[in-house]
């Protein structure tokens, strides 16, 4: 526990030695060669002088203890030799690395509080081939982790984020295809008002503007339900929306992208998909001054959309179909 | 001196834990065992420096491993595009926008790019091996891309406007792998023409005209990586060979060399390295020999 040096005493005289300290107290000699590889331990000797001497040994980071160091001196005194092939090298690392779990992370510990790169990137690297392709339990039962975790953190962490940038992809298609329908139902509007303009008295049209909030009817009426809305969707974003959108967004999508594991080298671009993608989506642009008749059609094109898909995703069909009956999308 | 109680590995340091995540491929990291170990693990793969580096090439593995998890929404059956836009989120979101290389499986296009041309401005690398890219589109990406310092691409990029446009946008620019089936004098021409500062110049697995290879070494003047490995048809010549010592990194093995064989053209038998005679013809060379001179 006291500083007792563990000082080697090698007969060749010739050589010079480099001091080192390790956390414990420690002290480890090695050849300057062998020390100079590491940057660390260079920039020492060089910049500060330390390390040529007992009493002016070099102090390692904290995370360095004896056994730690006395691997990492045996890389460098293998690497820092000039003539060794590629295939000598690479054959020592596949070697060096095959040790227990334990030893391989105080290894790492130790080599990234010496900023040792090479060797950091083959330790981390070999954990995290270890790691790879292994379950939750696996992993827990190899590094002796707790099982700290909270359901919901061990079942969702990055699907769920996943979802919303998709869900808002097609949501953004959606939209615009109602905007589409309602351009086109405002147009036909527009003509029968025209029409009708001049006949009308202005409690009339005082009424329809403050009233039923019909398609092309007053802004009080618009914004009342668009506020609505938008509490919906903030209440229940996964549920408000992922029904018909899935199948007119994918509908729109999957006609080009055909297999969803091919991957196709042909151009194949959706000119809907493309606009949608380029401008930021606004949930400003949701008008919800539609009337029945358009939501009729709406949901008519939808189903239309869904049974053409039926044979591609019977599966995903029948799920959103239940949903559609209960939700109130908008 | 008694040896100190071993800590428990939980507390495996935050920075080591990192250094781990940031080499555990995309694949584990978005839905594999590590992230949800336990909560320094989660917190470690959260780390915006686990995800400096996204490697989405393999998109077979990005997709088994998310269909191995339980009931999930419909995420497993979108279009692939999609699919990609949602992982370039996480991606995005999670590494603070601070990716520095990202490399995209073939089918990505023009959006994935532009989307990280705005959610990760710092990008210094990427990966597009698509063919079909549209100039304009690739131009307003690179627009955003301030600090791009390199990039791997189709042939189909190569010409004059889109280099020039990364020239002009990317002051940093100095690295360029080209994707390419045969690499002549001209298409030569127009990379050192557009990007006269290359130093690192990798076109692996394409033929290079002898002429090619020399148009890079004169006119690319800081040049010092140059792979032109992988060919089949050998263009160095001693020339070739004298220019390119004064490269710090000089790749020309061909494809023979680093381990790819044919097959045999007398005997039919696979793996026979073109260098090395293949047996069956050892065994006529033998047979002759016994014959006796005629």
């Amino acid at each position: 526990m006291s500083g007792s040096e563990l000082a080697v005493i090698k007969p060749e005289a010739l050589k010079t030695y480099i001091w080192l300290q390790c956390s414990d107290g420690s002290i480890q000699q090695v050849e300057e060669e062998v020390a100079m590889f590491c940057p660390m331990i260079c920039r020492e000797i060089v910049k500060n002088g330390t390390g040529s001497s007992k009493n002016h040994a070099i102090v390692l980071p904290e995370r360095v203890n004896p056994a730690s160091l006395s691997l990492i001196l045996d890389y460098c005194r293998f690497h820092q030799v000039l003539g060794r092939s590629n295939k000598e090298r690479k054959s020592f690392d596949e070697k060096f690395v095959r040790i227990d779990y334990e030893r391989l992370c105080k290894l790492a510990s130790a080599a990234l509080s010496l900023q040792l790169r090479p060797l950091v990137d083959l330790t981390c690297g070999a954990l995290a081939r270890i790691i790879g392709g292994k379950t939750p339990e696996e992993v827990r039962d190899i590094f002796h982790l707790p099982d700290d975790l909270t359901e919901e953190e061990k079942l969702e962490p990055l699907e769920n984020i996943n979802d919303d940038p998709t869900i808002r992809l097609l949501n953004r298609l959606y939209a615009k295809k109602r905007k589409e329908l309602q351009e086109r139902q405002r147009r036909k509007d527009v003509q029968v008002q025209e029409e009708q303009k001049d006949e009308r008295s202005l409690d009339e049209i005082l009424c329809f503007i403050n009233g039923d909030g019909d398609s092309g009817g007053g802004k009080a009426a618009k914004n009342k339900k668009k506020n609505k809305r938008r509490k919906d969707h903030a209440k229940n974003p996964a549920k408000a929306n992922p029904g018909p959108v899935n199948e007119e967004g994918a509908a729109s999508v999957v006609p080009c992208k055909a297999d969803s594991g091919n991957i196709s080298r042909l151009p194949c671009q959706s000119p809907n998909v493309q606009d949608d993608i380029e401008f930021p989506f606004e949930d400003d642009d949701f008008d919800d001054g539609l009337d029945p008749a358009m939501k009729e059609e709406l949901d008519r094109e939808v189903e239309d959309f869904a049974r053409r898909l039926n044979s591609v995703w019977p599966e995903r069909m029948h799920l959103d179909q239940q949903r559609r009956i209960g939700s109130h999308l908008w | 001196m008694a040896t100190p109680p071993s800590r428990p590995w939980a507390e495996l340091q935050h920075d080591l834990l990192v250094a781990i995540m940031s080499r555990v491929g995309a694949p584990d990291l978005l839905s594999g065992g590590a992230p949800r170990a336990c909560s320094s693990w989660r917190a470690a793969a959260r780390d915006p420096l686990a995800w400096r580096r996204v490697d989405l090439r393999d998109w077979a593995a990005l997709t088994s491993c998310r269909r191995e998890e339980g009931p999930g929404p419909s995420s497993r059956r979108l279009p692939v595009h999609a699919a990609l836009a949602g992982i370039l989120e996480v991606a995005a979101t999670l590494s603070d926008g601070r990716i520095e290389t990202v490399l995209l499986p073939e089918f990505a296009d023009e959006e994935h790019l532009l989307f990280l041309a705005e959610r990760c401005p710092n990008l210094h690398y990427f990966s597009l091996p698509s063919t079909c890219m549209t100039y304009d589109q690739f131009c307003k990406a690179i627009g955003g891309l301030h600090s791009l310092k390199g990039m791997a691409v189709d042939e189909s990029l190569i010409n004059y406007d889109a280099l020039h446009h990364v020239h002009q946008c990317c002051p940093d620019f100095v690295e360029l792998k080209v994707s390419a089936l045969y690499v002549d004098e001209e298409m030569a021409s127009v990379i050192c023409n557009s990007l006269p500062h290359l130093k690192k110049l990798e076109i692996p697995s394409s033929d290079t005209s002898s002429a090619a290879i020399i148009k890079f070494l004169d006119y690319l003047e800081e040049l010092e990586y140059l792979d032109i490995s992988g060919y089949e048809i050998s263009a160095i010549s001693s020339a070739v060979l004298e220019k390119a010592s004064r490269l710090k990194v000089f790749l020309w093995n061909s494809k023979f060399e680093l381990g790819e064989f044919m097959d045999c053209s007398n005997c039919g038998e696979h793996n026979v390295n073109p260098q090395d005679p293949c047996k069956c013809m050892m065994e006529h060379k033998v047979m002759d020999w016994l014959a006796g001179p005629s």
